[in-house]
């Protein structure tokens, strides 16, 4: 710094200005990042089960609408979780167990235990069987851009994700983080780029220091129907209800849980 | 002598022609028999044709080589595209066609307006060199264009049917990358193809290139090479010898017979890619036991039609010479020998087969034909015996041969005991019209 200052006047001028330039970017990135982090935290349970009573709707535009009841038991802690189908009767007994990477469809009728993709469709909704887990944003994805945003009445942080490994779905997404640090909004994009869908969770429920959607709306880009000659998307909302986080039996998360609960 | 032979033809039709009308019944039950066995048969053949073909073009070749890619979700990959040529070469199989296929199975959706439709394959094709495949397929009226330009597709009629989409329409198709991520492509349509058989219903086709780079391939990878035979005997002995080239140049696992032991053995774990050679026999023995019970349920109806033919033959048989004893007699009388009589009678009845062959045969093509219109798809997974949609029979030479070697088998006793009997008769009681 005293080179700077004594022999060449002009550099650290530039030197000034190029910090000054940078500094805020770095600022950002930095809050970008954090705020990423924070809104994994805001919905995520790590020290705690977590239980709540999830309604699917999903309607197909000129199909009418179709119900799904499900219980849905999580551990963060163990990256494990355990969803049962309570109606519609056709499917009640059906159940999901994620263990660590392998996730199992269990099916009453067959009473079988199949492997399945957590990037599969859940129950045919526009939700993934993914979207039941954790979020860890921060860790699956990097940011590739920041920008202030305002969806409806909140004032967001739009980032641009690009994924860091291939164990997701979506290699990339952009999403609206409001103040609050809550995630508002995502969109899901293909590797080349094609728009595969938008979520939004309007709002949530607070619970200590822990958030819950009480509702989200997936809005599918490629599904639909042209209903007087304009398309309108397929979608699924997804109501939270009866939250809870009281311990839950080790037991639940097992598949003799899914097998007994059938019978 | 030759002379002698002569006459006796000549008045073995002049007698069949008199007899005709005794005659016709039992022309009628030979033409009858011999139209149902080729029917039988030929539908058999063709349902075996119609499941070879299905599976030669779906996989593209009568040897393949497939890479397994233990890395990879889906499954099939091989970046030795190269080397695997060279050991076709170097194993001499002097194949007619190499084609190198990408194929993704049961991962691809493909969007009209909305409305998805899941592919059980996508296959990527190099267009140029299945150039003359892909102009072979059954397309509907409205034809194929030949894609100049990245960017085609080409779909099947019921995919077509389900997304309402038509020549010259954009679909989206969403794939999962070869790690499992999600990614789109745009496409137009260029040709519909009517292909409801087990391969075909929900199988589109885009150029090799492109399914490599929405799968995140490398620009020379595949999932197979497929190799078209000009000659297709001694499949054994000449994937042996590919297997031996192979192993030379690029990791493989070990030679599979049937598809059992291809999925115990891909189930096991390696790193990278491990290749095997997979033959056509071997795809088709996850449906060799329907085959075996077709080719069960072929032969039991063969031998019924075979019974029922030597029967009703030899019943009518006797019941015409029984008529006619008298007019034998009678001949006898005026000098023929017993020989001479028996080879005329024998002679009656040969021209009576070929007669009845001829219409038999005419009859199980139009019956053939007949039933290439009938839908049978009321009967579970019988879909894999058609084509196009159809049951299509296969007349080989050498089977109509076959079946006309087992109606003259089963004629010769029957006719040949009755003649010899009736020729040596004593000639009062032939005279007297008496009993056989």
């Amino acid at each position: 710094m005293t080179f700077l200052l004594t022999k060449t006047p002009k550099r650290v001028f530039f030197c000034m200005v190029f910090l000054a330039l940078l500094g805020p970017g770095i600022g950002a990135a930095e809050t970008d990042a954090e705020l990423l982090k924070q809104a994994d935290a805001l919905v995520s349970y790590p020290g705690t089960d977590f239980y709540a009573e999830y309604t699917l709707v999903l309607d197909k535009p000129g199909q009418g609408r179709t119900t799904t009841v499900a219980a849905v038991f999580r551990r963060d802690s163990r990256e494990t979780y355990v969803i049962i189908i309570l109606e519609p009767l056709a499917t009640k007994g059906q159940g999901y167990l994620k263990q660590r990477n392998t996730l199992w469809f269990y099916d009453p009728q067959s009473r079988r235990f199949n492997s399945t993709s957590s990037q599969d469709r859940f129950q045919n909704t526009n939700a993934r069987n993914s979207d039941f887990t954790r979020s860890n944003l921060a860790g699956d994805y990097k940011i590739i851009s920041g920008e202030d945003a305002v969806l409806g009445r909140f004032q967001c942080r739009l980032l641009t994700l690009e994924a860091v490994h291939d164990d997701v779905t979506y290699p990339r997404m952009k999403i609206w983080i409001s103040d609050d640090g809550l995630v508002r909004k995502s969109e899901d994009y293909s590797l080349s780029g094609q728009l595969l869908r938008t979520s939004a969770i309007p709002d949530y429920y607070q619970i200590g220091d822990k958030y819950i959607p009480k509702r989200i709306l997936f809005v599918d880009a490629l599904r639909g129907a042209m209903i007087d000659g304009k398309f309108v998307n397929e979608k699924t909302q997804i109501t939270i209800n009866n939250p809870s986080f009281e311990g839950i039996p080790n037991s639940v998360f097992s598949k003799t849980f899914l097998e007994s609960v059938n019978q | 002598m030759f002379y002698r032979f002569f006459n006796l033809v000549i008045l073995a039709l002049r007698y069949l022609y008199r007899n005709r009308r005794r005659y016709l019944f039992l022309l009628a039950a030979l033409s009858f028999g011999f139209g149902v066995v080729t029917v039988i048969t030929s539908l058999k053949d063709g349902m075996d044709h119609s499941v070879y073909r299905a599976a030669q073009s779906h996989y593209a070749g009568d040897i393949v080589v497939a890479g397994y890619d233990n890395d990879s979700k889906t499954q099939f990959r091989t970046t030795e595209a190269e080397l695997i040529l060279e050991a076709v070469s170097a194993a001499r199989l002097d194949p007619s066609l190499i084609v190198r296929r990408t194929m993704l199975g049961g991962k691809g959706i493909l969007y009209f307006n909305g409305t998805p439709v899941r592919q059980k394959y996508i296959l990527g094709v190099d267009w140029e060199n299945e150039k003359e495949y892909l102009q072979g397929l059954p397309y509907t009226k409205e034809g194929f264009i030949f894609p100049e330009e990245p960017g085609g597709i080409i779909i099947s009629l019921t995919s077509s049917r389900e997304m309402g989409a038509r020549l010259g329409d954009r679909v989206i198709l969403e794939v999962e990358t070869r790690t499992g991520q999600k990614n789109t492509g745009s496409f137009t349509v260029m040709g519909v193809v009517r292909d409801s058989g087990i391969f075909g219903t929900f199988k589109s086709y885009i150029a090799l290139d492109e399914l490599n780079r929405l799968m995140s391939f490398g620009p020379g990878d595949c999932s197979s090479v497929g190799i078209f035979l000009k000659e297709t005997g001694n499949l054994e002995e000449k994937t042996r010898r590919l297997q031996e080239e192979l192993e030379k140049r690029v990791p493989m696992g070990p030679l599979v017979s049937d598809r059992d032991e291809l999925a115990r053995e891909s189930k096991e774990k390696w790193d990278g890619i491990r290749h095997f050679i997979v033959t056509i026999p071997v795809y088709l023995s996850e449906v060799a036991e329907l085959l075996t019970a077709l080719e069960v349920i072929a032969y039991f109806l063969y031998a019924m039609m075979l019974l029922i033919i030597l029967v009703s033959v030899s019943v009518t048989y006797r019941l015409i010479l029984h008529e006619r004893l008298l007019e034998l007699g009678t001949m006898r009388v005026l000098g023929f020998f017993e020989s001479d009589l028996r080879q005329v009678l024998i002679l009656e009845l040969f021209f009576l087969c070929v007669v009845s062959l001829f219409v038999g045969f005419a009859a199980a093509r139009l019956a053939a034909w007949g039933i290439s219109f009938m839908s049978f798809s009321y009967i579970p997974s019988f879909e894999i015996f058609m084509s196009e949609g159809r049951l299509k029979a296969l007349f080989l030479f050498r089977t109509t041969l076959v079946n006309v070697a087992a109606v003259m088998g089963v004629l010769l006793p029957v006719v040949w005991f009755p003649a010899f009997r009736t020729s040596r008769g004593s000639l009062p009681e032939m005279l007297s019209g008496g009993n056989l």
